[in-house]
C-alpha cells in the first residue's frame, strides 16, 4: 500500500475516530466522576457524544461583525492540528510518523490548537467576551509553556548520553527515567511528572485554569459566539487534545509496554498495549483533571501566571537540579 | 528528505502533507455536518453579538470611543498585572538618559565577557 494512503487511513482511523471516541468517552467519564465526587448524579457518560451529534444538526450561526472565513476556518485548523499531532504520539503502539518529527514539533502542534481558538475568538467574532477569553487564552498559553519546556528540555538533556536522538519520543521508550539512576533522580523525575500534570490542567483549560472560558464569568469566553458544527468541531478538537497531551505524558514518563512484561507478542500484544495505554491515560486524566476540577475553584488569570512562573517553574527547576546533581557528581 | 540534527529530526514534506490531509478531513467533517443542519440565513437576531443582556446601542457607543475595546495593548494584561512589581522596578531604569543606557550596555557586555572567559577557559 502506498505510504500516502497509509497516512490518510491513519489520520482517519486512529487520529480522528479512535482518539475522538476516547476523548469523548473520557470527557463523559470525567463529568460523571466529578458529579459523583460532588454528590450529584451527573450527566450520562454518553453525553459528549450526544452533544456532538446534536451540535452537528444545528445551524452554524456567524455573528454579523465576524470575518466569516476566518471564523469558520479556526475550528477546522484546531481539529487539523490535533489530528496531525496524533501521527507523532504513540497510543499503545508506535505512531506512523515516529521517525518524521520530534518533541519540538509536537509542542508546536499543541500550541497551534490554542492559537486557532484565539484566532477564531478574538480576530473574527468581534465579541467582547470572546476577546477577553482570547486574551486570557494567550496568557495561559505562554504561562504553561515555560514549565513544560523545562520538563522536555531537561529530560532530553538527561537521556542525551544514553540515546542517539534525545528529542525523539522513541528515545524515551528506550530508557526508564525512574530507575536509570539513584534516589535523587527518582525524586527529580517525580517532581517533573507532577509539574507535567499541572501543565496538562492548564493546557486543557480545566478546573482552576478554566479562565479563558469561565462560563459563569464571561459566558464561555473564547467559544461564546460559536454554535452548530463549528462548536462541535472545537469540542472534538478539545477532546482529541486531551488524549494527545495525556498520551504525551505516558510516552515521556510511563512508556513501558505491558506485552514485553507478560511476554505476549503479535496482534494480542498490540491489543494488550492499547488497553494498558488507555488505563494509563485514564489515570492521568483522573488525577490531573477530574480530581483537581472537583477540589479547586477557578483562579484569576494573574494567580495562574504567578502559579506557573513563580511556583511551578522553580519547582520544575529544583527537580531538574536533583537530576543534574546525581548525573554530574 | 528528513532534516536530522544531533538532537532531533523533522520531515517537512511529511508534515506538510499530513497537515493538508488533516485540513481536508476536518473540512469534510464540517461539510458532512452541513448536510444534517439547516443552513443559516443571514440578518437574523441570532447573529447579534452576545452581550449578556446589555443594551447594544450603549455598548456600540462605548466601543466607538475605545472605552470598551479589548485592544492589542490589553492582550497581555494578565502578565502585566502578575508581574507588576517587576515592571514597576524596570520602568524606573527607563529614564531616557543615553549615558545610563550606555552604562547598562557596558555592564552587560562586561558580565557576558567574564562568563565567556571563565566558561570558555574551563
Amino acid at each position: 500500500m502506498l505510504f500516502e494512503v497509509k497516512i490518510c487511513l491513519y489520520l482517519l482511523g486512529i487520529s480522528l475516530f479512535y482518539t475522538g471516541f476516547l476523548g469523548f468517552l473520557f470527557s463523559g467519564i470525567d463529568r460523571k466522576l466529578v458529579a459523583r465526587m460532588q454528590g450529584r448524579v451527573g450527566p450520562p457518560i454518553r453525553q459528549p457524544f450526544l452533544d456532538f451529534i446534536k451540535l452537528c444538526g444545528k445551524e452554524d450561526i456567524i455573528p454579523h461583525d465576524a470575518t466569516a472565513w476566518l471564523f469558520k476556518f479556526a475550528p477546522v485548523l484546531a481539529l487539523a492540528s490535533v489530528i496531525t499531532v496524533m501521527l507523532y504520539i504513540p497510543v499503545g503502539f508506535s505512531p506512523i510518523f515516529a521517525y518524521f518529527g520530534d518533541l519540538i514539533l509536537i509542542l508546536y502542534l499543541l500550541t497551534l490548537t490554542s492559537l486557532a481558538i484565539v484566532i477564531g475568538a478574538s480576530s473574527s467574532s468581534s465579541s467582547l467576551f470572546a476577546a477577553l477569553g482570547a486574551q486570557r487564552e494567550l496568557v495561559m498559553l505562554i504561562s504553561c509553556k515555560v514549565p513544560l519546556a523545562i520538563i522536555i528540555f531537561g529530560l532530553a538533556w538527561r537521556i542525551n548520553p544514553l540515546v542517539d536522538v534525545p528529542f525523539s519520543l522513541l528515545s524515551f521508550s528506550q530508557v526508564n527515567l525512574w530507575i536509570m539512576a539513584g534516589p535523587l533522580t527518582f525524586i527529580g523525575v517525580a517532581m517533573l511528572f507532577f509539574t507535567f500534570l499541572c501543565c496538562i490542567t492548564g493546557e486543557l483549560s480545566a478546573g482552576p485554569f478554566d479562565i479563558a472560558k469561565a462560563k459563569t464569568e464571561i459566558a464561555g469566553g473564547t467559544l461564546v459566539e460559536y454554535s452548530g458544527r463549528s462548536l462541535a468541531t472545537f469540542k472534538l478538537a478539545e477532546a482529541i487534545k486531551m488524549i494527545a497531551i495525556s498520551s504525551l505524558a505516558v510516552a515521556l514518563f510511563f512508556p513501558m509496554p505491558l506485552s514485553n512484561i507478560v511476554g505476549i507478542d503479535g496482534l494480542l500484544g498490540i491489543l494488550l498495549d492499547c488497553l494498558f495505554h488507555i488505563l494509563k491515560i485514564f489515570l492521568i486524566i483522573f488525577v490531573s483533571i477530574s480530581v483537581v476540577r472537583t477540589v479547586m475553584a477557578r483562579l484569576k488569570i494573574t494567580q495562574a501566571v504567578r502559579f506557573y512562573w513563580f511556583v511551578l517553574t522553580p519547582f520544575a527547576l529544583t527537580g531538574l537540579i536533583f537530576i543534574m546533581i546525581e548525573y554530574l557528581v | 528528505m528528513t532534516f536530522v540534527t544531533e538532537f532531533g529530526y523533522w520531515n517537512a514534506f511529511a508534515f506538510a502533507f499530513a497537515i493538508l490531509v488533516s485540513l481536508l478531513i476536518s473540512g469534510a467533517l464540517g461539510e458532512w455536518a452541513k448536510r444534517m443542519a439547516p443552513e443559516y440565513r443571514k440578518g437574523r437576531e441570532e447573529g447579534k453579538m452576545f452581550l449578556s443582556g446589555e443594551d447594544e446601542s450603549a455598548v456600540r457607543e462605548l466601543q466607538a470611543t475605545k472605552e470598551l475595546q479589548v485592544s492589542c495593548h490589553n492582550l497581555f494584561w494578565g502578565f502585566r498585572e502578575a508581574l507588576r512589581s517587576y515592571y514597576t522596578e524596570a520602568k524606573k531604569e527607563h529614564s531616557g538618559v543615553l549615558s545610563q543606557y550606555t552604562f547598562w550596555l557596558i555592564v552587560v557586555l562586561a558580565v557576558v565577557f567574564l562568563i565567556v572567559v571563565i566558561w570558555g577557559g574551563a
